[in-house]
């Protein structure tokens, strides 16, 4: 089969079809690569993660048809840099960034010399944007597989230099294991390094017309062991970042002593940041003072690890003499209480009443804002012994449930729930956009004024049209530093905004 | 050891481990410290001997794995009681408390093997600078001279007696390294809970727990109130991870509730407990004065 040595620069359609074709080749082994993810952080995404920063750069690539290939090369970059998830998204982005400048530097055919400087660039490019770069990860492979490519015998045609490369590659994941103690400990390779070099072999088997070369088999880890902490901050954020000369440099600087976990990659024009932080608004406006700010998202981190740790402290409880039901509009009020300790249902007699008999022999308060005072009150009726908390606003309920304590006794514990939702202020906050923010200042002010450290906790309803982490910085903006905030989506009905202060 | 021996602090070496966190300044002469190994990856260090808490935490912020703690060897052991029993006619043994490491029970291993008649080792039910407080108690009882079934018999109540409250920023290392025992049910990173927990029975326990950082110093002013009484004096020890600054903070809390608390300690939380506590914990811990070592007081 002739090797496709292309003289013009290909159609977007055949740019979709390489990436494509690496996509498909990840998306066949992506479990398998997560299972090897010991590094830097053992939480099995590595095969999803680079997955997903490819399949951007496959949407992007359609698009390029018609464009010269110096723009090409920059659009694919960027989908690259703006899809990139996690630790290896951003590694992989920047291998893409380093490929694409060096292609876009030449004009001649793709044939075996411009694909090693397009794998030389790639490798170059990613040790340049890691800050500490820690070999016997996807960086040692990156730079196994350019130096292979170089390696093969002057005059060898595009597939014999992908060959090479794949080679080289092969080795290079490999040698992995030695090189890092905690893959070695595992027993493992390194996830990344396995994932560039399936991604390599699916593009150069597009890119050559042959079937695909087999890429390294990972072994199964002996152990993975999640002894890494979960950062100690909330939002995984990450966003993109363009502008003229932009000081990245400084840009890290000032994102420091935000959070942890901070990436800071790309170059002058176009960078993309990862931070895990508190503050995620404070983070996005560091880098607004230097660039334009996009794709930005925030992932609750902590959120997560409550659900989990929830469901499996749940199924390993011991029998309890007291157990809270929480009866509540909105999915994520129940996610809440039930983090805290409760049992969550929705709004309704007959959903209480359940609860209350699941609950057996335990005594049971049953819990509610106002909107759910009634039905309580005619469950507990029907049920002797049932204790009923009725709590003015959905912040104060949520608060109340930090008296839960499945050994005490029913009277007990609702009289202390009561107390603790006595001790919230609360207020409630309808509208959209500016005006939400706005009403949301104004009802704030006069509660927060001379009241010195205080806890605002935001439960966010489904039609508020606001990320639980914007919410958070609107009340940061009124609040002072000794204020404590935390916003969740709540997915209640109304209000928009329920604000309790404490 | 004969309970009738008569034990004095220029005669009898004190044995503790590094989980006490009395800094050096604040040991006395005849004290002797076993070193706990630390371990960051496949790295192990002996707290106190080749890392100290300033290493300790920088390490923890740069490593991307959890130190682990593991029982000093009974090579280490034997080295220091073995020291101990050359300057001093005998040794009373302090390790941390038998809930929360075997170390005790292997202590007690090698003693047995090394001469039983000099050395009596003790269980504390206690670690960190509650450790050190009721080590420093019954220094204070050596200085006046008791017999051996005297000093058994103090380290008893002290350690029934004693109460620490602790903070801790967050729970991910007291769960990681399975110490938590029954802080479990306490556990909630969400809506800023702060767990209050304590040392009962040797063991960490759950207290209560307050939202919001402003709530737990006013919880911890109620721990100390609901556990101690305002006419009698009251020995006070506090440690700190990373936050030097809540010391004099928790003494004034303290002072402000009980006008007769003494302070006989504050420290750092050192490598081994810093591993199961991580940065930004304090601890408030309280024994009184009792009847037995009246008229030890609070100089040093």
């Amino acid at each position: 089969m002739s090797g496709p040595t292309a003289t013009t620069p290909a159609a977007g359609e055949r740019v979709a079809h390489v990436v494509g074709a690496a996509c498909d080749a990840l998306a066949a082994r992506a479990d398998e690569v997560n299972d090897l993810n010991v590094f830097p952080v053992a939480d099995g995404d590595t095969g999803t993660n680079m997955l997903l920063t490819t399949m951007a750069m496959r949407e992007a690539a359609r698009a390029t048809t018609g464009l010269a290939r110096g723009e090409r090369c920059a659009a694919l970059a960027r989908a690259a840099l703006v899809g990139a998830r996690g630790n290896s998204g951003m590694i992989l982005s920047q291998l893409v960034r380093g490929a694409a400048d060096a292609l876009a530097a030449g004009d001649g055919p793709l044939d075996g010399p411009a694909v090693a400087r397009a794998l030389r660039g790639a490798s170059d490019a990613a040790y340049g944007a890691v800050r500490a770069p820690v070999e016997g990860t996807m960086l040692t492979v990156a730079r196994r597989i350019a130096e292979a490519a170089e390696a093969a015998p002057a005059g060898s045609d595009l597939a014999a230099v992908l060959d090479a490369a794949l080679d080289g590659g092969r080795a290079g994941v490999a040698e992995t294991t030695a090189l890092l103690p905690v893959l070695r400990e595992a027993g493992v390779v390194d996830s990344g390094g396995l994932g560039v070099t399936i991604l390599l072999a699916g593009a150069a088997a597009a890119l050559t017309g042959r079937a695909p070369a087999a890429a390294p088999g990972g072994a199964a880890p002996r152990v993975v062991t999640a002894d890494h902490l979960p950062s100690r901050y909330r939002y995984c954020t990450s966003f993109l970042v363009e502008g003229e000369g932009m000081d990245l440099d400084a840009l890290e600087a000032a994102l420091l002593p935000l959070g942890d976990s901070l990436l800071v990659m790309g170059d002058g024009r176009q960078a993309k940041v990862h931070v895990h932080t508190d503050a995620p608004e404070r983070a996005a406006a560091a880098a607004a003072a230097i660039g334009t700010v996009d794709a930005v998202l925030f992932d609750d981190m902590r959120r997560q690890e409550a659900a989990r740790a929830a469901r499996l402290s749940r199924r390993a409880a011991p029998a309890a003499s007291c157990v809270v039901v929480v009866a509540a509009d909105g999915e994520g009020v129940r996610e809440l209480a039930e983090g805290l300790g409760a049992v969550a249902v929705a709004l309704g007699v007959g959903a209480m009443a359940e609860a209350g008999d699941a609950a057996a022999p335990a005594g049971v308060v049953l819990a509610v804002a106002a909107a759910g005072a009634d039905d309580a009150r005619a469950v507990a009726s029907a049920r002797p012994g049932t204790e009923v908390v009725v709590t003015s606003s959905l912040p104060a309920l949520l608060a109340s449930l930090v008296e839960i304590d499945p050994a005490g006794d029913p009277a007990d514990v609702a009289a202390a729930m009561r107390a603790a939702a006595g001790a919230v202020d609360a207020v409630e906050v309808d509208g959209v956009g500016d005006a939400l923010r706005e009403a949301l200042g104004a009802a704030l002010g006069p509660l927060l004024d001379g009241r010195g450290p205080a806890l605002v906790t935001v439960v966010v309803g489904r039609d508020a049209g606001v990320e639980p982490a914007v919410a958070e910085g609107w009340v940061r903006a009124v609040a002072g530093d000794d204020v404590e905030v935390e916003a969740h989506a709540g997915g209640q009905a109304v209000p928009a905004l329920a604000v309790g202060v404490e | 050891m004969d309970p009738a021996r008569l034990l004095d602090a220029a005669r009898t070496a004190l044995v503790l481990d590094s989980s006490c966190d009395v800094p050096p300044g604040r040991r006395c002469a005849n004290w002797r410290v076993i070193p706990i190994p630390v371990t960051f990856g496949s790295e192990t260090f002996a707290d106190g001997v080749d890392i100290d808490a300033a290493g300790f935490y920088e390490r923890l912020e740069r490593s991307e794995r959890l130190p682990t703690t593991a029982q000093p060897s009974v090579v280490t052991i034997e080295e220091v009681l073995r020291d101990a029993l050359v300057a001093y006619d005998s040794a009373i043994v302090l390790p941390l408390s038998r809930h929360m490491s075997g170390t005790v029970d292997r202590v007690r291993e090698v003693a047995a093997e090394i001469d039983p008649s000099r050395l009596m080792v003790l269980e504390s039910g206690s670690v960190t600078v509650a450790l050190g407080l009721i080590a420093l108690r019954l220094q204070a009882a050596l200085e006046r001279g008791v017999t051996a079934g005297e000093a058994e018999a103090l380290v008893a109540r002290l350690s029934s007696e004693h109460r620490a409250v602790f903070s801790l920023e967050t729970l991910e290392y007291l769960q990681r390294g399975g110490r938590i025992g029954r802080a479990q049910a306490v556990a909630g990173s969400l809506l800023r809970v702060r767990p209050i927990l304590q040392i009962l029975d040797g063991e960490v326990s759950p207290h209560s727990r307050v939202r919001g950082a402003h709530r737990v110093l006013p919880a911890i002013a109620e721990f100390v109130e609901a556990h101690s009484d305002p006419g009698r004096v009251l020995h006070v020890a506090y440690a700190h991870s990373r936050r030097p600054e809540i010391v004099p903070a928790l003494e004034a809390l303290v002072a402000g509730v009980r006008p007769l608390a003494v302070t006989e300690l504050t420290g750092e939380v050192g490598p081994t407990v810093g591993t199961h506590a991580g940065p930004g914990a304090f601890v408030v811990a309280f024994v009184h004065d009792g009847a037995a070592e009246r008229g030890g007081g609070a100089a040093s």
